[in-house]
């Protein structure tokens, strides 16, 4: 049992904390967002640089060999600064889970390009009335073509690949394609975490590389998983932002003479969003820690997805609470964080649905004869 | 970053599970039924205290000085889990808070003698702080040891109450006011003693809770030898800090439910409903067990923290209070939450007719709100955090 970090997680830690503290002061994401939702691509270029991007690839496609740990900790520090890169659904949906297959050579050569930062894939999982990527109705027909639809897909117009959950000969299958297609058409959609996000319709499209069979269930699997323990991971460090900012602020403000802080009830109630935290975070790093030892159905996945909802759902609601006015005046920075805590409350399931899904794990568990 | 067993924890994890698999026998379950000796107490249970002494199983954390195995906190915390979850009475309070404040700051005669009678099983320690005046403001206490100049000894008089296990702890680990100058901080005039209850002047009633038996234990003249001081002349508060620190992670190890919530979950895969489907199949039924199952997982992770944290440093203390409220809450709620998928038959406690798993949970609930305010209230546990964890600005 170990609990610290390496002296390299440390380090990108510490990195990507610069220099994504650098990108996010308030005044550049004003000037940013002010013409809609964006992409950092001054950022996204500096962390690609900085080798943060691809750390958790092998030497020979580029990286520096760490582990899923070391990705996570990235998404922990887009939580905290709020800086819009693809880093979730490009490195985390799309490149982690396909290292797996990276035996196959086109499949090595588009990482090694990810990895360069000479192209963007992004993940389209889920799609209008159905969430669950293993029963996608997105069809590949026998002549490789891909039609249907998706919707909610992150940095769709500036992906050059688009990693999709579809169906084969009924059996679930990833299909990987050009984005720039004359069967592939985006729609902007407009979201609450003002995240740039697209409704992909494909007619016919061509697909570059197709997963299909006992692969794809796995890539799949591993894909969903690593995807839901990045949003838990991004969730700590917002809530752990949140807290703070409330923590800062209510003892600047004074009302009846003193520091707001220094009301038992206000006081409290921060307490109760710093031991929010403490459980979302120490089981997300339980979750992370299943993924890197290669556990991809583990419990403890489901687990953190349930605390990452209720956990956003109530440090967002207490840290406006505290502030009164000031902490949803779009002027302050509180907001980003509080528009996003509904974005990681409702992304890969809500905390009810795996709720549900880990009462069946019990119901199976104990029905079936030991 | 790896957060699960070593092989050789797992190891030690099966083993310390096997051993406590059929420890507790029908003799001690019957014995436990008594209200005097639901916490231990009876002969069956000093028995068995002596049994895990001489199993080497007692003082696992232990140095070896002191006839401990000298094994790491992580190890410790894995036996301490499987202890409680097995349902055996675990003297927490002696062997695992004021054992090691006496191993580290007791006198010699102390640690010569008290020290190791622990480890053989074959002392119980009562903890004597709060008073009919004195609950959550500790330091306000009034009961005194005065010196008698002549030959060293206190003089002590006064009362406690809800002294646990006070009407058979073999001494009382006592908190007295030793310096009456109105001129210093009422924290800062405390001394700690090691009270042998066979003294004269020693007396105790009791008190019948809602869950279990405490008492009121009263200090008349009670003539006490310097060397069952503990630590230094006015020096006790930091004694008490150091003990309330490892009774609130004592108090919320998930022993006390992972035992109880495995019974609940058998027992909901056998028992049908009147359409013959398992009560477990029934989405709310299965919902609450799974409510539960990630509590406890929860919990566990934070213990398994603090346990891992000791054996580098000293663990956090933000992080030590979170996991105290944590803890004490999630079992409150846990307990309706296991208790509601019996429905009304939950209600049914102990030997009665119809009474579900010997009405254990019908027990846990009448205990449980002890946790949230004992062991430091969690109104100041909140306190601690928002000061120690987020750096607010205090009150006074
Ligand atoms: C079954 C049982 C066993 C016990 N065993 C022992 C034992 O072995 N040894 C021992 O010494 N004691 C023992 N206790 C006592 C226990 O530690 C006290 O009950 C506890 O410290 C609270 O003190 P109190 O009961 O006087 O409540 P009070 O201090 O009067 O508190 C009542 C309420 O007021 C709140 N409150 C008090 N001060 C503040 C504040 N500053 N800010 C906000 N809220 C506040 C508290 O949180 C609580 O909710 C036991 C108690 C019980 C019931």
């Amino acid at each position: 049992m170990d609990f610290s970090y390496s002296e390299l997680h440390n380090d990108i830690k510490s990195l990507a904390s610069d220099m994504l503290g650098d990108f996010s002061d308030v005044e550049r994401l004003k000037k940013l967002e002010a013409n809609g939702p964006y992409l950092d691509h001054e950022l996204w270029q500096k962390m690609i640089e900085a080798g943060i991007t691809a750390a958790a690839f092998p030497e020979a496609l580029g990286g520096m060999g760490m582990d899923y740990n070391a990705t996570t900790l990235v998404a922990e520090v887009i939580g905290r600064t709020m800086v819009s890169t693809p880093y979730i659904p490009c490195i985390i949906s799309s490149a982690m889970p396909l290292l797996a297959l990276q035996n196959r050579s086109e499949v090595a050569r588009l990482l090694a390009q990810i990895a360069s930062g000479e192209k963007l894939i992004t993940a389209a999982l889920i799609e209008p009335g159905n969430e669950d990527p293993l029963r996608a109705s997105s069809l590949v027909d026998q002549r490789s073509k891909i039609s249907g639809y998706k919707h909610c897909v992150p940095f769709a117009n500036d992906a050059d690949y688009l990693f999709i959950a579809a169906t084969k000969n009924h059996k679930p299958c990833v299909a990987v394609l050009k984005r720039k297609q004359p069967g592939v058409k985006l729609t902007a959609q407009l979201s609450t975490a003002h995240e740039p996000q697209y409704r992909v319709d494909l007619n016919n499209a061509d697909i570059e590389i197709l997963i299909s069979d006992e692969d794809a269930h796995q890539l799949i699997n591993t894909a969903v998983a690593m995807t839901t323990v990045a949003y838990c991971a991004m969730a700590v460090g917002a809530a752990d932002k949140m807290t703070r900012i409330s923590g800062e602020y209510t003892s600047q403000r004074k009302q009846f003479g003193v520091a707001i802080a220094t009301f038992q009830a206000v006081a409290h109630r921060l307490a109760d969003c710093y031991i929010d935290t403490q459980c979302l975070n120490i089981i997300t790093l339980k979750a992370g820690s299943d993924i890197n030892n290669g556990i991809y159905d583990s419990e403890a996945i489901a687990m953190a997805k349930v605390w990452c909802g209720n956990v956003m759902h109530r440090v967002s609601q207490a840290a406006q609470h505290v502030h009164g006015g000031a902490g949803i005046d779009r002027d302050y920075y509180l907001f980003r964080y509080c528009l996003w805590a509904k974005q990681l409350e409702l992304a890969m399931g809500n905390s009810k649905q795996h709720i549900s899904k880990l009462a069946d794990r019990l119901e199976a568990r104990y029905l079936s004869p030991r | 970053m790896d957060i699960s067993y070593t092989p050789e924890q797992q190891a030690l994890k099966n083993r310390i599970a096997n051993y406590f698999k059929d420890f507790v026998t029908p003799d001690l379950i019957e014995e436990k039924k008594h209200p005097d000796f639901f916490e231990g107490g009876g002969p069956v249970f000093k028995q068995k205290m002596k049994q895990l002494a001489k199993d080497g199983l007692l003082g696992l954390g232990w140095p070896v000085e002191l006839g401990g195995a000298g094994i790491g906190p992580v190890e410790q915390h894995i036996f301490t889990e499987e202890v409680m979850s097995s349902g055996f009475p675990y003297p927490f309070l002696t062997v695992d808070t004021v054992g090691p404040m006496l191993a580290q700051h007791g006198s010699e005669f102390i640690q010569e003698n008290i020290v190791r009678e622990i480890l053989k099983g074959e002392i119980i320690i009562s903890v004597g702080y709060s008073e009919p005046n004195a609950g959550t403001d500790l330091a306000s206490l009034q009961t005194r040891a005065d010196r008698d100049e002549a030959t060293g000894d206190w003089i002590i008089n006064g009362q406690k109450i809800w002294t646990s296990l006070g009407h058979y702890a073999d001494y009382v680990w006592l908190a007295a006011r030793t310096n009456q100058s109105p001129d210093i901080k009422k924290h800062k005039g405390i001394t700690l003693f090691l009270v042998p209850t066979a003294l004269e002047g020693f007396s105790h009633t009791p008190i019948k809770t809602m869950g279990i038996r405490t008492n009121a234990t009263y200090y008349q003249d009670i003539r006490l030898p310097d060397k069952y001081r503990v630590g230094e002349i006015d020096g006790g508060w930091q004694l008490i800090t150091g003990q309330l620190n490892r009774e609130r992670l004592s108090i919320v190890n998930p022993g006390m439910i992972t035992g109880v919530f495995e019974q609940v979950c058998a027992w909901c895969a056998t028992s049908k409903d009147i359409d013959g489907k398992p009560l477990i199949s029934t989405p709310w039924i299965k919902e609450n067990l799974a409510r539960v199952h990630t509590g406890i997982e929860t919990l566990k992770l934070l213990c398994w923290k603090q346990a891992w944290a000791m054996q580098t440093g000293n663990p956090d203390m933000a992080d030590a209070s979170a996991a105290k409220v944590y803890g004490s809450e999630f079992f409150v709620e846990a307990w309706r939450l296991l208790l509601e998928v019996m429905g009304q038959a939950g209600t049914l406690s102990g030997d009665s007719e119809g009474a579900i798993l010997k009405g254990v949970l019908e027990k846990r609930y009448r205990v449980g709100s002890t946790l949230t305010f004992g062991g430091g209230t969690n109104e100041i546990q909140r306190e601690i955090i928002a000061s120690a964890g987020l750096w607010l600005p205090r009150a006074r």
